[in-house]
């Protein structure tokens, strides 16, 4: 029964969603209020109801209701009940269903928060919101239904079960936070074709839409960096980013999305750029859902592929009618758009702020041009080209290397215009320490990308150290307070500033540990028990292997003893060999699966894989990695949140004047 | 030249060189792992392409041996359509490289062998199959 | 048959809730004066950010004296008109 009433549901926010459209389009034409907040129920209608059809599915799914298709495909009857509930995303399904759930979270919020001091836009974002609703509304219901039931002719004892890849804590959160990235920017896409449909944009809307931005970009970010860390210790080939085109999809709505929270301080600032700010979020936007596309269509074949469907014409199609309309309201309100003023300098933070934007933009562009060059290539040539990660390395780290170094330069311009003699004057410490940087990498016998990124490191680091210096000191001096306290308050009444500031240390130290991926090493071999093996200046010695049946697999543990070249003993990794499903009386059901161990460093990582064992000759083969500096990456993470945490965090109503 | 211009002018240069950096990059590529041809069995066969190329198809039952003295190594038939292919591959095996397995492997094709040096095998396909099927169930496992 | 009566029930609900304004005999009003005082006092607010900042930037030397003197002259012309059509309201 309860089924049916999941598909009721999601029949009924069909309607309102259409309802809402209607209701509030007579009464943008009549002006009749009671129309507008008709329209306003209906819309908190169709997520409320989005919500209860979401909730029935997880209720399918957590009472394993194999009635119910996706509930039989995506778990099982020994599924832990955690990774019950994480199946509403894991299938294609559900997944579309948990996009609609979370944007009519992001609907009610944004709905409720904003409709007194938004009220002339209001109706606008409400359809704009409603119409993304209903696309999703379409899919779930015609195309990807969640709550079709099991197509079979006998009693379903048990499900398929959830991918034990997909079985990681990481996984538990890593989607739901790119979602909450991906779909976010359809609140600021709707404040912006309200904004230019109603042509009004006052100081109000700039505030509103950036808070958004700034968290829907957050979310997006440690979406993409919990994506990396799940990869690196679960999928087993050592690294953390491959430029899969799944990856991809997530990353390009990051890049604009970083361009994007630039510019728009510019309007805020000087009331200017709306054309740019609005083009940016359009693409921002559409790229969001082109991404939704991706991972979805099957169009690509990606490593961590999901199905291949009929969703994908469908998908274009809405990316095409998005760009069609956005772009014709913003060709038509131009002239409301236009703000007749321009950059006063070259050498000022709004001109800053725009080179940066265009390597961003262009940068985001390499990336779709190289993850959709195999579809480019079939069409023109008829061959098909496949893309591979060196590709999107050789034209991604010359740019990343540009706006690197602009984040050095960025925070030394001030607004309006710099003279040259403070621009030399805030330049010489960090340049010179830079050059000295290069200079001793040099004599290390380093050359090319690896000198230059660390040397830019320094430069950059250096650049936000002095910033920090320096307010510091003059709050120490001017108010008497010591350093902690200056610190503290510095921090506290310019948290925008340096916050970003903050942001910025952490992408430093990001491209500190991208850049150790040069030095990785590896070696695969061969041990029985009591044998040994070196990997640069470490030893590795097989303990023992051990065997364990645990409630869902069944392992071979390794201990492999791991020592420094004086013969310390560091650690014992235990990397494991399982086999899922191994009570299965089909062997194709059974599904080895390589547990990892990884000992970390500060400055390196060691990275073991039990590859397989060889029962009767009694020899473990193993792959072991040494990757330098790869903690540096989940450091700068860390860094990187705290910083967006900074600037979000509200500041306390002023009281000027 | 007006101030306004120079900046657009400025802007649109660094825009057209990293575009010209772009098309560079995709026509002398650097490694030539970077782009590779993807074609079927049949047009590998056919042409005797010598090139790197990756191909997809699925591995023969039956014919996966490990080589008896590294453990790394191994021979397979790769099976895209009528077309059979023989493979020889060394390094980490996949956790899901096992016979009627789903693949692409990226190689040089060489004296009637396929020297592969990636391999890679499309993920979780089972777990979108076909639950009239009753094989797919594991009720052995319902035990718990 | 319990779960199509609860449906029944939130089906109704819903449609009374969206409906009953439109049943008004009168067309309502809704303020809206407040939101544009309000995105002025927005506006001040940023430029009197702005105003802080700079006299930050200037104070750990990032800005000449001239420039600092145009730039915070310019923001303060702009205060003075977003002031004056405060005080009209």
């Amino acid at each position: 029964m309860i089924p049916v009433i999941g598909g009721l549901a999601l029949n009924l926010a069909l309607g309102l969603s259409i309802i809402t459209i209607i209701l509030l389009s007579f009464h943008l034409r009549t002006g009749d209020n009671r129309l507008y907040l008709s329209g306003q129920r209906a819309a908190l209608a169709v997520s409320l109801v989005s919500f209860f059809a979401t909730f029935v599915l997880a209720q399918l799914l957590l009472s394993s209701n194999f009635d119910v298709d996706y509930v039989a495909h995506y778990t099982s009857l020994e599924t832990p009940t955690i990774y019950k509930l994480t199946a509403l995303w894991a299938g294609q399904a559900g997944s579309l269903l948990f996009w609609l759930f979370i944007l009519s979270i992001y609907g009610v919020v944004a709905i409720l928060q904003n409709r007194r001091s938004q009220q002339k836009l209001m109706p606008w974002i409400m359809i704009v919101i409603a119409t993304v609703q209903l696309f999703f509304l379409i899919l779930v219901n015609f195309v990807s239904n969640p709550f079709v039931p099991t197509d079979a002719d006998f009693i379903l004892a048990n499900g398929l079960g959830l991918n034990p890849l997909l079985q990681n804590a990481t996984m538990v959160i890593h989607p739901p936070l790119l979602y909450l990235g991906y779909v976010g920017f359809t609140i600021p896409f709707a404040f912006s074709i309200a904004a230019m449909a109603q042509q009004e944009m006052n100081a109000l809307w700039i505030k509103t839409i950036r808070t958004w931005i700034l968290f829907v970009w957050l979310m997006l970010g440690i979406g993409i960096i919990l994506g990396g860390w799940w990869a690196y210790q679960e999928l087993g080939w050592g690294g953390y980013w491959a430029w899969d085109p799944v990856e991809n999809a997530s990353f390009m709505p990051w890049l604009t999305g970083t361009a994007l929270l630039h510019s728009i301080m510019i309007q805020e600032k000087r009331n200017m750029l709306k054309v740019w700010n609005m083009t940016l979020i359009i693409i921002t936007f559409t790229l969001c859902i082109f991404g939704t596309f991706l991972t979805r269509s099957g169009i690509m074949s990606s490593v961590h592929s999901f199905s291949a469907s009929s969703v994908g014409p469908i998908f274009l199609g809405f990316v095409f009618l998005i760009l069609i309309v956005s772009f014709s309201l913003l060709f038509y309100r131009r002239a409301f758009l236009y703000s007749g003023k321009r950059i006063e300098s070259f050498s000022s933070r709004e001109s800053g702020f725009l080179f940066n934007n265009v390597i961003f933009v262009v940068m985001c562009f390499a990336v779709f041009w190289g993850t959709l060059f195999p579809v480019i290539s079939e069409a023109i040539r008829g061959t098909k080209i496949t893309v591979g990660a060196p590709f999107f390395d050789q034209i991604n780290i010359p740019i990343g290397l540009l706006l690197l170094l602009l984040t050095g330069v960025g925070p030394l311009l001030v607004w309006r215009r710099t003279s040259k003699q403070c621009a030399i004057r805030n330049f010489t410490i960090p340049v010179t320490v830079g050059l000295v940087t290069a200079l001793i990498l040099f004599l290390l016998k380093m050359r090319g990308y690896v000198l230059i990124s660390f040397s830019l490191s320094s430069f950059v680091l250096t650049t936000i150290i002095i910033e920090f210096a320096k307010g510091i000191r003059s709050r120490m001096r001017s108010q008497h307070e010591n350093m902690l306290i200056a610190f503290w308050r510095l921090m506290r009444k310019n948290r925008s500033r340096y916050g970003g500031y903050i942001v910025h240390i952490g992408i430093v130290l990001m491209f500190v540990g991208f850049t150790g991926h040069a030095f990785d090493s590896e070696k695969e071999f061969g041990l029985k028990v009591g044998e040994k093996e070196h990997l640069n200046n470490y030893q590795f010695e097989l303990l023992r292997i051990s065997e364990q049946e645990r409630p869902n697999h069944y392992a071979w543990i390794a201990d492999l003893r791991l020592q420094d070249s004086e013969g310390k003993t560091i650690t014992i990794l235990q990397p494991e060999k399982r086999i899922y499903f191994f009570r299965s009386p089909d062997p194709d059901r059974r599904q080895p699966h390589s547990e990892l161990d990884i000992y970390n460093f500060l400055n390196s990582d060691i990275y073991s894989i039990f590859n397989g064992i060889d029962t009767d000759k009694g020899v473990a083969y193993f792959k072991i990695m040494i990757n330098p500096l790869v903690s540096w990456v989940w450091i700068g993470g860390y860094i990187f949140v705290l910083g967006t945490l900074i600037s979000l965090y509200p500041s306390r109503k002023e009281t000027v004047i | 030249m007006e101030s306004k211009n120079k900046f657009y002018f400025a802007i649109t240069i660094i825009a057209l060189v990293v575009v010209f950096w772009i098309w560079y990059a995709s026509t002398n590529p650097n490694s030539e792992q970077a782009l590779v041809t993807f074609l079927s069995v049949e047009e590998l066969i056919d042409d005797g392409f010598s090139d790197r190329v990756r191909l997809g198809g699925v591995v023969e039952d039956g014919s996966i041996q490990v080589d008896e003295n590294n453990y790394m190594t191994c021979q397979f038939e790769l099976k895209e359509g009528d077309y059979l292919l023989p493979v020889e591959y060394t390094g980490v095996r996949p956790d899901l490289f096992k016979d009627g397995a789903e693949i692409i492997i990226e190689g040089i094709y060489r004296d009637g062998v396929f020297k592969a040096d990636i391999l890679q095998t499309k993920c979780a396909s089972k777990y979108e199959g076909d639950l009239r099927d009753a094989n797919n169930y594991n009720l052995g496992e319902v035990s718990i | 048959m319990i779960g199509s009566i609860v449906f029944l029930i939130i089906f109704i609900l819903v449609i009374v809730y969206i409906i009953q304004p439109m049943l008004l005999e009168k067309d309502i009003t809704i303020e809206n004066t407040q939101s544009t005082t309000e995105s002025f006092l927005q506006r001040k607010k940023i430029l009197y950010k702005q105003i802080k900042e700079l006299d930050m930037d200037y104070q750990l030397g990032n800005v000449l004296e001239q420039d600092y003197i145009n730039t915070r002259n310019d923001l303060k012309r702009e205060v003075s008109e977003v002031l004056s059509v405060l005080n009209k309201k």
